[in-house]
């Protein structure tokens, strides 16, 4: 049960992570 | 879809705090362990600003709004309150790097909010490798800039050669102070060990 919950705590931190990346860096996928 | 050096360019916050943080032990660790709260306002500011990019008709008439300005201050108030609502869970010295993203964010927002889109430099944009094709097409949010343009320096005006692509001064405080934060939770485990216990 622990260790799942690392799990998904660990998903849930990439996530957001890669959320405020994207949020951040997205513009630059339009070429310009 | 982003090419490959796009793709690689959008990873870099990420790749370059693993690179001088991540070897450390328990630094990746203490990263995956970050227990943060309202991710939901994350969640909400990725999917404006998708919406934002992909423009979807049933969603012109919000996206275009206040001149394409509606969604971008919408973003910046998402992040900047999950930022402040989250900054007792990050170490003490993440708390400059998060005011450096959010200074970066902030002045790409008031560049976008003032233009009605962020104006990039279109002799930037030739230094930077984009063909005069890429640099005519209609690009959503990203008017040339003009000398009608207000708060050029906060513009588009930097090239970055090597992903084809025009950055602005907020946009490397953005990843100055992403990587910078990344860096301290990953490093936060290391400086504060957990005392010995002794047989």
């Amino acid at each position: 049960m622990t260790r799942l919950r690392l799990a998904w705590t660990a998903v849930l931190s990439m996530a957001t992570v890669a959320g405020v990346v994207y949020v951040a860096v997205a513009p630059y996928t339009q070429g310009h | 879809m982003p090419g490959p050096l796009m793709l690689a360019f959008m990873v870099l916050p990420v790749v370059a705090a693993v690179v001088v943080a991540g070897w450390r032990r328990g630094g990746l660790a203490a990263l995956l362990a970050l227990r943060l709260r309202h991710r939901w306002l994350v969640l909400a500011a990725v999917v404006v600003q998708f919406l934002r990019q992909s423009e979807p008709g049933w969603a012109l008439s919000v996206l275009r709004a206040a001149g394409g300005t509606l969604p971008v201050v919408l973003i910046w108030l998402l992040v900047t309150a999950f930022a402040a609502l989250n900054l007792a869970a990050l170490p003490p010295r993440g708390r400059p790097a998060v005011a450096t993203f959010l200074a970066g964010m902030t002045m790409n927002t008031v560049a976008i909010a003032a233009n009605g889109g962020m104006p990039f430099a279109v002799g930037s944009a030739r230094w930077a490798g984009l063909s005069e094709q890429e640099i005519r097409a209609y690009v959503p949010g990203h008017p040339p800039l003009t000398t009608e343009s207000r708060l050029a320096p906060l513009a588009d005006v930097l090239p970055v050669p090597g992903v084809h692509a025009v950055a602005s001064v907020g946009d490397l405080l953005i990843f100055g102070g992403l990587t910078w934060l990344l860096i301290t939770i990953m490093m936060r485990e290391t400086r504060d060990p957990e005392p010995r216990r002794t047989p």
